[in-house]
């Protein structure tokens, strides 16, 4: 697979994790994804990877990559496929560099009544996060 | 100021007093103690509602810098936390606990998980409006509502229809 081809309904994508504070501890046998972990503030895009093809390693590289270049350290990822995302009414679209980076795009804007915008940008989120997966690093 | 991604306080034990002089640091001051005596106020509260106010607390000085998430989010601001504790305080004992976050605007999120699509969460800011989204089964709903002293009968009649109790 060439990672800047265009994205299909099948490929997975991982939203890499940086806080724990996204990720819900209560029950400490079953965390759970956040929806915040899948909002684009204060972008109007969500930066993913496209991680397929890759093991478990070759994911969590990537990740600790990600998380060393923010000054962050990896806590997990959020898997889901990019025909998920697209059901929802949102857009996979690759943006390299870096290798197997994508955006997903198409996110109410921020615009006329910022609230009222929110509101729907944190019910995407949600609609995602029943979709995803979460993987702890 | 540095990130608190990785700190989790649930005591103050850990603090020392800083020798900082003038307005931004008395402000700073001010604000921890104002926590601090929150959360041990909260010591005297029932289980879930005391625990509920520590994850605010320990959400806000988590998210007190900007950056928190590693995406550029924003720092919650004090009067979020104020506002967020205000609705806690306003809120019944009948109803199950929220669980706490930051989103990445810097507001803080208060959502009530009953299982799979049934979810519901109200976001608050530093301003009387907050924003609210929930799914239902295969319904979904999102909007805003004006919070001040009570919690707002629209954010009631959604928490309702989480948990199915009668109007």
């Amino acid at each position: 697979m060439t990672p800047a081809h265009p994205v299909v309904s099948s490929e997975p994508l991982a939203r890499f994790i940086l806080t724990r504070s996204h990720i819900n501890w209560e029950d400490s046998e079953r965390p759970r994804l956040r929806p915040e972990a899948f909002m684009p503030h204060p972008r109007i895009e969500l930066s993913v990877f496209r991680i397929e093809g890759l093991d478990q390693n070759g994911v969590r590289e990537i990740g600790v990559d990600v998380a060393t270049q923010r000054g962050k350290t990896l806590v997990g990822r959020g898997e889901v496929t990019a025909g998920s995302i697209q059901s929802i009414g949102l857009r996979v679209e690759p943006k390299e560099p870096p290798p197997r980076h994508a955006d997903i795009v198409g996110w109410p804007t921020l615009s006329g009544t910022p609230k009222e915008d929110k509101s729907r940008q944190k019910l995407i989120a949600q609609q995602i996060v029943e979709r995803a997966r979460l993987v702890i690093a | 100021m540095t990130s608190c991604t990785d700190f989790y306080p649930t005591s103050f034990a850990g603090f020392s007093a800083s020798r900082a002089q003038g307005a931004d640091a008395a402000a700073v001051q001010s604000l921890f103690s104002e926590v601090q005596d929150n959360f041990l106020a909260s010591q005297s509260l029932g289980g879930p509602a005391r625990k509920t106010l520590d994850s605010l607390v320990d959400t806000f000085l988590d998210c007190f810098g900007a950056d928190w998430d590693g995406y550029d989010a924003l720092a919650v601001g004090p009067q979020t936390y104020h506002n967020a504790r205000r609705f806690l305080e306003a809120l019944t004992s009948a109803w199950p606990q929220p669980s706490v976050a930051a989103d990445p605007d810097g507001e803080i999120s208060l959502e009530w998980y009953r299982g799979p699509r049934m979810r519901f969460s109200v976001s608050f800011g530093p301003d009387a409006t907050v924003s609210y989204a929930g799914m239902f089964g295969t319904s979904t709903v999102h909007g805003t509502e004006t919070f001040i002293d009570e919690v707002p009968d629209g954010i009631i009649q959604h928490l309702r229809r989480l948990y199915r109790m009668p109007a």
